[in-house]
């Protein structure tokens, strides 16, 4: 008897158009909202280790290669905005007195190029040192803060200049 | 092949003819039941629906991108690193996130006070350390049972107009949870 009833047994078909209306709409949502797969990397970054070993000013002769560039980042709204570098504790060359290494452009940016171009001969002295301490002020944007990282990670030439930062706090 | 007349004789009776005859009825009914021409057979876009679905939905939850608001616009950068997968603190411009479970909210783009100052350490988040050292925790018993050695990444997805201040306490919250590889994420140019 049951083998008789499975043999005229139809079998019924499964309606697939609710399934494909909902799968394409969800596909698309997906696509759309993913806005053509934004690409996002990364960069890397540390911060001093508590009681690491820095180099002093005077040690320096034992490492010549190896001193420690910093790089302060003043804020834009206290009107001393603009980039100071210190090489071993010291402003670099030709730094006014009390002023930034590289200010403001004049309509009041912060002029990467010119910094660009300063870390470069600070390379030129330190060829092997790759590391630079960013100490932004308080106020001043990530926005900035990334710019700066990128202007100083590679020279004019895309050359490798400084790629690894390490950041304070003032 | 002799047709059936449906009239029982000695040959329909047999089992063997029997099921030759059941053959051929399946065999006309499919027939009757094949599509005509012109109607799509779907069921293969089907397959292939499905599996572009599956893996969109699995991008889609891992994917930091999939989050980015008008409050979470991370800056622009030209570095080239690829993002690995870490603990993931996302900080838009109302709140602080731990892998995707909100933290606190900020209060004008700064941490409000109250958060502050823990244990005497100005630059402290006490609420974020306690929630990264949570993820540290999950991550080390992970590792405890054979799997991936524990490393101390830390992915930073900011917004672009945050202050160095609100980074600096981030920063120095995470260190008191274990975490020293920061790994800022950034947009490439387009």
């Amino acid at each position: 008897m049951t083998h008789r009833r499975h043999e005229t047994h139809e079998i019924s078909e499964l309606n697939l158009v609710p399934y494909m209306d909902i799968m394409v709409n969800l596909i698309m949502f997906m696509l759309i909202s993913m806005e053509g797969f934004v690409q996002m990397k990364i960069i890397n970054v540390s911060v001093p280790e508590i009681g690491a070993v820095e180099t002093k000013p005077g040690e320096a002769k034992e490492n010549e290669e190896r001193l420690s560039v910093a790089l302060l980042i003043g804020d834009v709204k206290t009107g001393k905005g603009g980039f100071l570098i210190a090489v071993d504790g010291k402003s670099l060359e030709g730094t006014p007195e009390g002023e930034p290494t590289v200010p403001l452009t004049p309509d009041g940016h912060y002029d990467y190029e010119t910094l660009t171009k300063k870390m470069e001969l600070v390379k030129k002295q330190q060829e092997k040192n790759t590391v630079v301490t960013i100490v932004p002020d308080p106020e001043v944007e990530y926005d900035v803060l990334v710019k700066t990282m990128d202007a100083i990670r590679r020279d004019t030439s895309k050359r490798i200049m400084f790629p690894d930062v390490l950041l304070g706090v003032q | 092949m002799a047709p059936s007349s449906g009239r029982p004789n000695q040959e329909e009776m047999d089992p063997v003819v029997e099921q030759k005859k059941k053959a051929r009825r399946m065999r006309r009914r499919i027939r009757n039941k094949l599509p005509e021409a012109g109607e799509l057979n779907i069921t293969a876009m089907m397959d292939i629906l499905t599996i572009i679905l599956v893996f969109l939905l699995k991008n889609y939850n891992t994917d930091p991108a999939a989050n980015l608001t008008k409050d979470l616009r991370p800056p622009v950068s030209t570095s080239d690193l690829p993002i690995k997968e870490a603990i993931t603190v996302t900080i838009t411009r109302k709140d602080i996130s731990v892998d995707d479970k909100k933290v606190l909210d900020l209060v004008d783009g700064r941490v409000p006070e109250s958060y502050l100052n823990v244990a005497g350490q100005p630059l402290l988040i006490g609420a974020l350390r306690d929630a990264l050292l949570s993820r540290v925790e999950h991550h080390r018993q992970l590792e405890a049972r054979g799997g991936v050695p524990f490393t101390g990444n830390m992915l930073l997805v900011g917004d672009r107009k945050l202050d160095y201040r609100l980074i600096s306490q981030v920063l120095y919250s995470a260190g008191q949870a274990q975490l020293s590889n920061f790994k800022f994420v950034t947009l490439t140019q387009q």
